[in-house]
């Protein structure tokens, strides 16, 4: 584990012996560095306690290196017996690396827009996934985790919402390689494709933003790309590293029902005014064992069936690693193990994973390396937010029907069916296996020209196995119902790059690359299903009386050129330009290929004269960019005529089922950003400022066409859409002696708007959503009724009549349909600070989203002055009465939809701010550990999602629930709508990270 | 400099071999699907196309649910009760229905989608050489272009009047496939009712000609009588009806009044739509049976949601001894309490869309109003009906004859039509209120503006 200390030395020559000192850049001394010569990193010492280090080293002994975790590996030439060096903090140098598509840049010499976060800025929180470490730390990247189910993918947009009928989801390269992100689950709710890298692995995560940064990745970059970089082995000292933590989780917030008492008297209310059903019934009891058969009207119970869906939540962590290495070879080997419960009943993820990364040099021109990693993930998942089995909605039972029945069996006699039969006599687990693996060779054909070559490999491996018994809803019709579904993808990649680095003349720097991709990835599944069971002791399809079965099978491709150039003239003025060729199998057979170019410059002003003595201004930088960007997300065979095999029965036949058009081609979005990067007091304030415009043209949308054709869309590139924005963040190091603070603060305006549809034919679904999509407004803006209140005269609903606002009817369908809300945020961003003093160090990180409306699809159910036998909201106690005429709550009739009907009643501001992540850590001093051999020992408390203000009333603003199973622009379209949807989970725990 | 050449070349070489092996790799073929370039091109294809559309016509959409549950639901006053969560269902049993209502909308679609497909077959026949095999396929897809158009104007447009000149406004007539994008039409506008049952009657009268040799011309037979009722030509239906009951191999089944339901391709199914256990309408959330039917299985689990069930009113209508109600009518035991019809009763059942019992009701009524006995007299026919329910005979006025109609076919779907046609009232609307009418659905007007909207609705 630790290197023997250099005090060996090789009598080749004479030696002599090197002193000094590593400090930080805060004057602090770091102890543990490793200190060698260059070329021979066993003839090597470490600093010890204070900072000090003595190292014999031979008289011809020329540079002297010094390496530690967390800091720039410096190089020092030896000039005299006493060397001093000063660490330069990875994540805070001025010379910060930033990763660009196929290559680094330095963070000074980027035009485009990049936005970064490190795994310091992610350590130590409960996050389950990587992405959600982005919310609230990077500007212009929205993140909706869209609901509290473990394992569920998070909605990300960068930027704004490009496209209306294809994904909008960025796209993930992980390692150089462009992942499958796409679910492969059956559930509507998708999978989350990146669950599968546990958050300690990560390095950094780069999101480009721009046409600058993202052209390179040309068709697929409009959405925004993703950059993530695992963790490599370092030369040096090996180190180990252990953390723990366990913690406890609960809902930060529920709804807030009737009780017994208050939905009787509800109730009796809804069913008096209602004549009893028309006169059909001669009181409420009779009324209630009619359509219930049951007779708990007059024997209620008391149940809190809302608090029946959620549990305590448990998660525990573990995670080791292991990385060190020489010159020559480096490694990192890790392992983590993650269990965790949730607050939903049944929920659980567990997840176990494995890295290793290896590179080494052959010679001094060859390096080769690769990486693998494994995981496994085992998730419990909970049915569908619009699924009566959904646990959510047992919040709609009464509280009067018990949930257990006499015999202690749970109530199958509910008015709607009580999903906690689903878990007690079933069981539903996804069991994903998933590899990544990449190699690569790079070689220095000349000092300035490397060519890089590099293989990556996407193995995806889902299995979902689901069992329902008889008493189930689903499965009791049936005598029982099995379904196991197994899917994989297979994700071939590989990158072969030419890079050309020079300095001409001193002041001419030119950084040329050019390169060919090619991705080619199978997708291929298989479902058996079974019914009819012998007992619900038989839960495997191989013993059900009735099976069916079916295969899948679908690929794609890409096949890419791309070339950049990035000149910088005497370190101020920087060049930069792109061009990316890319074919898919995606694209229509008459428009194959599309062409990507960009163009930025950027100015570094405080390079300048008259600015480079400066005190106060340590970077001044000015840049912009323009180009093209591409989304290929449009499905695999959009642009064909298919025709599908049916079965009828038992004879098989052939079924229209897609029309197609054959010029179907990508997505354009044009980019233009400009910015503004300015450091003061050698960078203790640093502020940057963006402006930019997307255009995107050739909107692929699934124009509708008059179901009279016998198909009701085709896809077509035929829309247009803008996104215009303003970025700004601002970090700060408030205090940097004994007592450090530092504050970041990123705030992003978008503004969403579609300019051209089809015909000018807005898109509306309808029904129980509210989202449209017409000219001239932003994408998804609630549509139909306007709630006017109540008619204190009689306690009808109320609707306005028209967009004026100024007439109101009680009639539902004689109100005109307007615009009600936007679901999309005016502003959002997040505000951290770090402390630390002595040892002790508290990071607290917030978010907030300001402007976004919820619509509350559930509140015609739940909130519906006792429409139906649905247990209500407490807010619904203020119903109209003759004695309470002035209410915005309508009278309740039994039946008779008064004011339940989507409308915008149901409407509410969802903004929010949210104490996202809180750690308070102790760092046990070095001192204290040496003796026992350990080089560092921290302890810390961690808070997620602590606490939330909001003026919402339902159990998150931070909701989505999916429109649809399979129709991406369903999904694209419909935001912001709340049906049953789970809440976050607040999650506390404590934990320790000890390294050796 | 040496060194640097090899490594060149070898830099090259292996650029180059990813560079040729890559190409092809954009040609993809999707594996589940067929392009249509080759989905039509033998005579089995069309042959598998036609069996396409009986899927449409199978699904909840049309006769797997709605074109049966509709007609009843609408006109369900003191019959059908409607206590489900379904708001959409729970808007039409109270007519109160918007023009986005899903069930409404779905129906309109679907039927559509199975014109197409007929219109599709239609259009590809010339790759049949065979005649009888072309005239076969070209006698069903004809026939399931009538029934659909038939199916859209009695749900979507005013009532067809025997007397009047029906101008009003009934639905697109659409007798040309679309294949490609090139042929997708924006501004279809609605035929007149008068326009569409000629278009039906000529469809039907096409289709049982090319059908000559089939069986399943009674089908088309059986259909074409059901307009010419609706239409009030009753000498014309009552000639039909006579011509199924004398000569199709279809006849009554007097021991059984289940068996229709549970037997699948039963001695009186003229026209049944298939369905099994992996090809169905529904289980849980669509399908007859999962809206009907209210009972535990043998192995405890309820079957169907019983949503649906007949009203006590409707239920002491019928006679004492009537096995339409002893032995069609149950008892909940299920998900629901209440009293349920035993005519849709598993999930696999195949439907009966025509059955031979419509045909004797339809020759009795019709030689009673003309005052004929073709084939039998209206007394003979009645009361075959009614011995085999176990009741005696009777004199049957034409009260009397509508009464054994609407409980012979109760809850198949007719309700609303008869009443339509006899000019009776729903509960306290007119047989001709705008209100016993679906509106347009809200995505075809708001997309075309040329199809009008119906009275009353936006």
């Amino acid at each position: 584990m630790i290197l023997s200390f250099g005090l060996i030395s090789f009598a080749f020559a004479q030696s002599r012996v090197i002193s000094g000192k590593v400090t930080s850049s805060n004057a602090d001394p770091i102890p543990g560095v490793s200190v060698f010569v260059k070329g021979t990193p066993s003839n090597g010492t470490q600093s010890d306690a204070t900072g000090t280090f003595k190292l014999n080293v031979p008289e011809n002994a020329k540079v002297l290196v010094f390496s530690f975790i967390g800091y720039k590996t410096k190089e020092i030439p030896i000039t005299g017996s006493n060397i001093n060096a000063v660490l330069e903090d990875e994540a805070s140098s001025l010379n910060e690396i930033v990763v660009v598509g196929y290559g680094t840049q330095n963070r000074r010499d980027v035009t485009g827009s990049i936005a970064k976060i490190t795994a310091a800025d992610i350590k130590d929180v409960p996050i389950a996934t990587i992405e959600s470490s982005l919310q609230g730390k990077a500007s212009g990247v929205f993140i909706n985790s869209s609901s509290g189910k473990l394992g569920q993918a998070l909605q990300i947009r960068v930027r704004g919402i490009s496209s209306i009928s294809a994904s909008n989801q960025p796209l993930f390269v992980i390692d150089g390689v462009p992942i499958v992100s796409e679910a492969l689950g059956t559930f509507t709710e998708p999978d989350n494709p990146l669950a599968a890298i546990s958050p300690d692995d990560i390095e950094s995560l780069e999101v480009l933003k721009d046409a600058a940064s993202a052209a390179i990745y040309g068709a697929r970059g409009s959405n925004g790309v993703i950059l993530i970089t695992t963790k490599k082995g370092k030369a040096g000292r090996t180190n180990v590293n252990l953390s723990y933590y366990a913690g406890f989780s609960d809902p930060t917030r529920k709804g807030e029902f009737l009780n017994t008492q208050q939905y009787k008297q509800l109730m009796e209310e809804s069913f008096k005014n209602s004549d009893y059903d028309g006169g059909s019934y001669a009181n409420s009891s009779e009324l209630w064992e009619d359509y219930t058969g049951t007779t708990d009207w007059d024997n209620p119970a008391s149940s809190n069936w809302v608090d029946a869906a959620f549990r305590r939540g448990h998660t525990q962590q573990y995670n080791a690693s292991i990385n060190g290495g020489n010159e020559k070879t480096r490694f990192l080997i890790s392992g983590n193990y993650s269990n965790n419960d949730g607050i939903i009943v049944s929920n659980r993820y567990v997840r176990t994973g494995g890295r290793l990364s290896l590179d080494h040099s052959i010679s001094k021109i060859l390096d080769v390396g690769g990486a693998i990693n494994i995981s496994k993930v085992d998730n419990y998942r909970i049915p569908t937010d619009n699924a009566f089995s959904n646990p959510l909605q047992l919040n709609a039972l009464p509280p009067i029907q018990p949930i257990f029945d006499s015999s202690g069996e749970l109530n199958n006699n509910t008015v709607y069916y009580n999903s906690l039969i689903d878990i007690a006599n079933g069981s539903n687990l996804s069991t994903t296996y998933r590899t990544f693996a990449n190699a690569y060779a790079s070689l220095k054909i000349t000092p300035d020209l490397v060519l890089r070559s590099e293989y990556g490999f996407d193995f995806n491996n889902l299995e979902e196995e689901q069992f329902l018994g008889s008493k189930t809803q689903d499965g009791g019709g049936t005598s029982g119902y099995g379904e196991n579904f197994a899917a994989k993808s297979i994700n071939f990649n590989t990158n072969n790059t030419l890079t050309y680095t020079k300095v001409f003349a001193e002041k001419h720097s030119l950084n040329l690359l050019g390169g060919f991709t090619y991705q080619n990835t199978k997708y291929r599944s298989l479902t058996a299903t079974g019914t009819i069971f012998p007992s619900d002791s038989f839960t495997k399809i191989t013993s059900a009386a009735v099976t069916t079965g079916s295969s899948f099978e679908e690929a794609y491709s890409f096949v890419s050129y791309l070339a950049r150039a990035n000149y910088k003239y005497d370190e101020k003025y920087l060049l930069s330009a792109s061009i990316r060729t890319d074919g898919s199998s995606r694209f229509g057979v008459n428009k194959r290929y599309g062409t990507f170019p960009a163009a930025s410059v950027g100015w570094i002003v405080s390079e300048e004269n008259f600015l480079k003595e400066s005190n106060a201004v340590s970077l001044l930088k000015l840049r912009a960019s323009y180009g093209l960007t591409g989304n290929a997300e449009i499905g695999n065979f959009a642009w064909r005529t298919l025709y599908s095999g049916v079965n009828y029965a038992g004879t098989a036949g052939t079924l229209p089922s897609q029309l197609g058009d054959p010029n179907l081609t990508w997505e354009n979005t044009a980019n233009f950003n400009v910015g503004f990067d300015l450091g003061l007091f050698n960078d203790r304030v640093s502020f940057t400022a963006e402006y930019y415009k997307k255009k995107t043209t050739d909107l692929l949308l699934n124009a509708p066409i008059p179901a009279t054709n016998g198909f009701t869309t085709i896809y077509k590139n035929i829309g247009d859409m803008q996104n215009k924005g303003f970025e700004l963040s601002l970090n700060t190091k408030n205090f940097v002696g004994e007592f450090k603070w530092s504050t970041s603060f990123n705030i992003s305006f978008n503004k969403n708007k579609v300019l051209k549809l089809v015909d000018g034919q807005p898109i509306f679904t309808g029904g129980r959503f509210l989202g449209r999509v017409a000219e001239g407004e932003p994408l998804g803006y609630f549509w139909g009724k306007a709630y006017a209140g109540v008619d204190a005269s009689n306690g009808d609903a109320l609707y306005y009549v028209d967009a004026t606002r100024t007439a109101t009817t009680n009639s539902y369908s004689v109100a005109q349909d307007q615009k009600l809300g936007d679901p999309n945020p005016e502003f959002f961003g997040g505000l951290g600070n770090r402390f630390s003093y002595k040892n002790f160090d508290l990071d607290i990180q917030t978010q907030f989203v300001k402007g976004n409306d919820i619509y509350n699809m559930a509140g015609g159910f739940q909130s519906a002055n006792g429409d139906y036998f649905d247990n209500q909201t407490l807010d619904q106690m203020n119903y109209w009465t003759p004695n309470n005429r002035v209410t915005n709550i309508p009278q309740p009739r039994f039946g008779a939809s008064n004011g339940t009907r989507p409308s915008s009643r149901y409407i509410q501001d969802g903004s929010y701010f949210r104490i996202k992540s809180v750690v308070l850590g102790y760092n046990v001093p070095k001192t204290f550990l040496t003796k026992y051999k350990i080089e560092s020992l921290r302890l810390y408390a961690s808070a997620l999602n602590l606490f939330t203000i909001t003026g919402y009333n339902g159990y998150d603003p931070e909701v989505n629930t999916p429109a649809s199973a399979t129709n991406v622009q369903s999904n694209n379209i419909q935001l912001g709508h709340d049906f049953y949807t789970p809440p976050l989970a607040r999650t506390v725990t404590f934990g320790l990270n000890i390294g050796f | 400099m040496k060194n640097y050449n090899k490594i060149i070349i070898l830099a090259t070489a292996l650029l180059s071999i990813n560079f040729y092996s890559c190409k092809k790799q954009l040609e993809i073929e999707p594996k589940q699907s067929i392009s249509s370039d080759v989905a039509l091109s033998t005579p089995a294809d069309v042959q598998n196309a036609l069996i396409g559309a009986y899927t449409v016509l199978a699904t909840g959409d049309l006769y797997g649910t709605n074109l049966i549950f509709i007609p009843d639901l609408y006109a369900g006053d003191s019959y059908l009760n409607w206590t489900g969560s379904f708001s959409t269902y729970r808007d039409i049993s109270n007519k109160s229905i918007i023009s986005t209502n899903v069930d409404v909308t779905r129906t309109w679609v679907s039927a559509y989608k199975a014109i197409n497909v007929a219109n599709t077959v239609i259009s590809a026949l010339g790759v049949i050489k065979d005649a009888d095999t072309k005239n076969a396929v070209e006698g069903k897809a004809l026939f399931i272009r009538a029934i659909m158009h038939f199916e859209l104007v009695r749900l979507y447009a005013l009532p067809y009047d025997a007397a009047g000149t029906n101008n009003n406004l009934g639905v697109p007539i659409i007798t040309k496939a679309v294949l490609n994008a090139d042929d997708i039409n924006t501004t279809t506008s609605r035929n007149t009712v008068a326009e569409v049952y000629t278009a039906v009657e000529n469809d039907l009268k096409n289709s049982i000609t090319k059908l000559a040799a089939e069986d399943e011309k009674y089908a088309s037979m059986a259909f074409l009588a059901r307009v010419y009722l609706q239409e009030g030509k009753y000498a014309l239906a009552r000639d039909l009806a006579n011509d199924i009951i004398t000569n199709s191999p279809y006849s009554l089944i007097t021991a059984s009044l289940e068996a229709p339901f549970r037997t699948k391709n039963s001695d009186e199914g003229i026209f049944e739509i298939a369905q099994n256990e992996q090809s169905n309408a529904g289980t849980s959330n669509d399908g007859l049976a999962t809206f009907f039917a209210s009972y535990e299985n043998s192995t405890g689990g309820n079957v169907g949601r019983g949503d649906a069930n007949v009203n006590t009113t409707f239920y002491n209508s019928f006679e004492a001894g009537d096995k339409r109600a002893t032995e069609m009518i149950y008892t909940g035991t299920g998900a629901k309490n209440g009293l349920f019809t035993k005519k849709w009763y598993s999930y696999y059942d195949n439907i009966p869309v025509c059955r031979i019992t419509e045909q004797y009701l339809i020759r009795a009524e019709c030689n009673f109003r003309l005052g004929t006995a073709i084939g039998a007299t209206p007394a003979a026919d009645i009361n075959a009906l009614r011995n085999r329910a176990g009741l005696g005979n009777i004199t049957p006025t034409l009260a009397n004859i509508l009464s054994e109609r609407e409980k012979e076919l109760d809850y198949e779907g007719f309700r609303i039509h008869d009443y339509k046609r006899t000019k009776r009232n729903i509960g306290t609307l007119t047989y001709n209120d705008a209100k016993l009418v679906f509106p347009i659905p809200n995505r075809e007007t708001s997309i075309n503006k040329g199809l009008v909207q119906n009275p009353g609705y936006n």
